[in-house]
């Protein structure tokens, strides 16, 4: 019998633990018991760069790992966060699911991590207390907070915004006291922190797509027969789908009830904003290399409409 | 099974005086090894490394800074006359000066063995020249300064939101009351055994006393605001505000002419190690943390008290319990993090506020504070009363029963802490 | 035995005043970043994407290195020492004072080995500037070897104390 760590930030309803729970729960059945799958939701081992690093040392056999986290291992991750890159949910699953995959996977072999596949976090929108942001010229001047994160901060900086550093359990509060002017997130954040009260607009931009990756140790791979890895790989692709289908009805619904709330939601043609975004693509292309940005873009091409 | 061997070796290794966090840190690593799990140790840097760097702890040496700063530059001297000019004519006189000066300076401060330190000997040498019974002075000052780290700001708190990632921002307002209730509750009980012992009261003030004391204290009494004002606006973070603060307690050192820049190194150096004594503790303990919840300790636990039929109140009342009898034994700081890893979960489970939690968490730990044998407070004060530590203790007794009937009517009336940050920072 | 301990007494001096002004120093860095980060706020012309990433690298540091400098001192808090003033004995209170010793340096000593050995694997690059994770671990190790570096020469001397006690005249 074999016991597999897994470890993610979501809390107990979360559509990232309700379909890792499918996955333990699948996974034990039909290894007849000899795979375990032991979950740990909530951050409970750690924040997610302490839990990578975890299943990097071996310390935990798996993670949900945002592409930014995992950027900081393969920086051909990061090319994930190019803002515009990805129209909608169809184009992103195209990707990500098939030359991505290819691209990156002996990348992430060599950091002594498997990648299983592909869940999701979603598209990050733009929100803030002032005024409709149409345009990008309606951004200019606004405080916007971001995570740390490296691409987010160039797409602020780009459309003419500030970047503010703020943490995130004070997230809420500087929208409410309005030190800040907006920040940007994934719909369910917004909605689940209610941050329609602060923040009246909102811009369905799909500005850059946060993906999330179920990795496992190549250390607790290795312990696994044949037929044991083909039952994880089939299963994680399951319940990534299936995380998938439950983020995109809950924000399809979390969407209409922010409208109900007073929230001005629009959906802004994105052409202007890719139209700025050069010094953002500059700045990515250092981050990651020229090459990497390149093949990413390829990909894209290839892959693209 | 595991969790009874645990928790019995790491109470040996205390007991043998080993530093806490060694204590803390080498019981971890004594199971992994039992456990036949040596590659496991690799986390033991990690999660000391994650223990210490937690945005929210930086607040911690600026906190013990400028409470440092404060009591180098005669600004407790300030807050303890102006106090005096208030109450001193009272029943209980000094007595409940002491207790006042406490509660101002806890709006500035946030440590209790910090306060009891600096305001204590100010408020002891006051009270020991004015006639009272040095034991009884002695657990005035002991007490009191306990009020410290409730009123905000707080260090104990800024552990608990770096625990548990409640904001700190709230968890500071929720302090408030609770911080005043038991300031009340001791000048109250100040008044009850001054008719006892008939103890002296010091003449009314005079109105240019009452005016000049006010003036003297005018600057001092800007820190709470810059604190509760910053945060309330959002205008900067609890961090920041005690960046602040110190930057402000350091500025008013120098104006005052009390502070000297050849004091500032050793100053800074001391308020660092102070800190890192804390913060290095938090450090092993994140490890220790981090055991208990690979081995899925708080979830065993978890299904026992459901298994056993627990209810909120019973889970609250048994946190109360063992919170306060490891209060006799540890150093607060150190009971927080040893136990939050497993009282969040639970407490999240049963439905129990968690903001209120680490009021009355705070509220516990500073009984323990006053609590034999080991008294953070009793030390600080024996140190310069030279009262005895269990002499100390028995007099500090009524005040330790009232502080725990505050925190047991908090505990169970939520209301009472959380109506603040719900007026002020509510999250629906 | 006597030039020993003033031999020690100057390394201890010279240790102590490195991480004094090591600390200090730090601080003072972290203290200007962070009001920097505040004025940034009212003035958002200063682009601090860095900020994360400095303030935990000066932080985690100043830490380390502070609880290496309150370990020289034997200054990190315990519960107590009620137990040596019981022993009557003075060989068993140096037997004593040996075992919690040894405790402390078994501790140092996994700590020592685990944090050099994170900071051979980590292999995480930090997200603005780049920086190596094993740069922002490096205070582990540096502290950890300074710590068991004392706790060693506390093993020893407790040993040398245990063997002839005597030898306590010459260490005042
Ligand atoms: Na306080
Ligand atoms: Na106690």
């Amino acid at each position: 019998q074999l016991e597999l760590k897994l470890s993610h930030f979501g809390s107990d309803e979360h559509p990232a633990n309700i379909a890792a729970k499918q996955l333990a729960a699948r996974v034990a059945q039909r290894s007849g018991g000899k795979v375990l799958v032991r979950i740990y939701p909530n951050n409970q081992l750690g924040n997610p760069p302490e839990v990578l690093e975890q299943v990097m040392l071996g310390a935990v056999d798996m993670s949900l790992s945002g592409h930014d986290q995992l950027g900081k291992y393969v920086p051909k991750f990061d090319a994930i966060s190019t803002p515009f890159a990805f129209k909608d949910y169809a184009a992103a699953d195209k990707l990500i699911d098939g030359d991505f995959r290819k691209w990156v996977e002996k990348d992430l072999e060599a950091k002594g991590m498997v990648y299983l596949s592909a869940w999701e976090w979603g598209f990050r929108q733009l929100t803030n207390s002032r005024r409709p942001i149409l345009k990008p010229e309606d951004a200019r001047g606004l405080k916007i907070r971001t995570p740390p994160a490296f691409a987010y901060q160039a797409f602020v900086e780009a459309i003419g915004a500030t970047v503010q550093t703020i943490q995130f359990p004070e997230l809420v509060m500087a929208m409410k006291t309005g030190v800040v002017d907006g920040q940007e997130n994934p719909v369910s954040v917004i909605y689940n922190l209610r941050l329609n009260e602060s923040q009246k607009y909102m811009s369905l931009l799909n500005y850059t797509y946060s993906s999330m990756t179920h990795v496992i140790s190549r250390q607790a791979w290795d312990k696994l027969s044949a037929e044991q890895k083909t039952i994880l790989r089939e299963e994680s692709a399951a319940a990534g789908k299936l995380m998938r289908k439950l983020v995109r009805e809950e924000e399809t619904r979390q969407i209409a009830d922010l409208r109900s709330l007073g929230m001005r939601i629009d959906q802004p043609d994105t052409a202007p904003f890719r139209a700025v975004m050069k010094p953002a693509y500059d700045k990515m292309r250092i981050k990651i290399g020229t090459r990497n940005f390149e093949e990413f873009m390829d990909l894209l091409k290839r892959n693209g409409d | 099974m595991l969790t009874f061997a645990l928790f019995a070796a790491l109470l040996i290794l205390l007991v043998l005086d080993v530093p806490i966090a060694v204590a803390i840190g080498l019981t971890a690593v004594g199971v992994f090894l039992l456990e036949d799990k040596a590659s496991l140790l690799v986390m033991l840097p990690q999660r000391m490394y994650s223990g210490t760097t937690g945005f929210t702890l930086i607040a911690i040496p600026y906190f013990v800074l400028a409470g440092n700063l404060m009591n180098n530059s005669g600004i407790t001297r300030r807050i303890f006359r102006f106090a005096k000019a208030l109450v001193g004519h009272i029943a209980g006189g000094l007595g409940q000066v002491s207790v006042l000066s406490s509660m101002i300076f806890s709006g500035m401060s946030g440590s209790a063995v910090a306060d009891a330190v600096g305001m204590g000997q100010v408020q002891y040498k006051s009270m020991a020249d004015d006639g009272y019974p040095k034991p009884l002075s002695a657990a005035i000052v002991a007490s009191a300064n306990c009020i410290g780290p409730v009123i905000p700001p707080s260090i104990p708190f800024v552990l608990y939101s770096a625990v548990t990632s409640v904001s700190l921002s709230r968890l500071f307002l929720a302090g408030f009351i609770p911080g005043l209730l038991m300031g009340l509750t001791m000048m109250l009980a100040i008044a009850l055994v001054a008719r006892f012992r008939r103890l002296p009261s010091s003449e009314r003030a005079s109105v240019e006393e009452l005016v000049e004391s006010t003036r003297g204290a005018l600057l001092p009494l800007l820190a709470p605001l810059i604190i509760i004002g910053g945060i309330l606006s959002g205008l900067f973070t609890p961090t920041e505000a005690a960046v602040l603060v110190t930057l402000y307690s350091l500025i008013l050192g120098f104006a005052y002419g009390d502070l000297r820049l050849a004091q500032l190194p050793d100053i800074i150096f001391d308020s660092i190690k102070q800190s890192a004594g804390l913060l290095f503790i938090m450090a092993a303990a994140n490890f220790f943390g981090w055991l208990l919840i690979h081995q899925r300790i708080p979830d065993l636990l978890i299904h026992s008290a459901i298994s056993s039929g627990a209810s909120p109140a019973s889970v609250l009342s048994m946190i109360v319990g063992i919170v306060v009898i490891l209060g006799c034994f540890l150093e607060g700081n150190a009971i927080f993090l040893i136990t939050l890893p497993i009282f969040i979960p639970i407490a999240h489970l049963f439905g129990i506020d968690l903001i209120n939690l680490g009021v009355v968490m705070t509220l516990l730990v500073m009984i323990g504070n006053i609590t034999p044998p080991v008294g953070m407070c009793l030390f600080a004060v024996d140190s310069y009363s030279r009262t005895g530590v269990w002499l100390l203790a028995r007099e500090c007794l009524p005040f330790a029963l009232g502080i725990l009937a505050v925190t047991l009517l908090i505990a169970f009336v939520p209301q009472i802490s959380l109506f603040l940050p719900d007026l002020f920072m509510p999250l629906k | 035995m006597k030039t020993l301990s003033t031999l020690s007494r100057r390394f201890d001096a010279c240790v102590t005043l490195i991480l004094k002004w090591a600390c200090i120093l730090l601080f003072v860095a972290l203290s200007l970043v962070l009001s920097g980060n505040i004025l940034q706020r009212i003035l958002p012309f200063l682009s601090m994407q860095w900020f994360d990433e400095v303030v935990e690298l000066m932080f985690a540091a100043l830490v380390f290195y502070g609880a290496a400098a309150l370990w020289v001192t034997h200054g990190h808090f315990s519960v107590g020492d009620w137990i040596s003033q019981r022993i009557h004995n003075t060989r068993a209170r140096h037997a004593y004072r040996l075992l919690v010793e040894v405790l402390s340096l078994c501790f140092m000593l996994v700590f020592l080995f685990n944090a050099y050995d994170i900071v051979i694997r980590a292999q995480e690059i930090t997200n603005n500037l780049m920086l190596p994770k094993s740069m922002l671990y490096a205070c582990m190790p540096i502290a950890a070897a300074i710590m068991s570096l004392y706790s060693l020469r506390n093993v020893c001397v407790e040993l040398a104390l245990l063997l002839n006690p005597r030898w306590a005249d010459d260490m005042v």
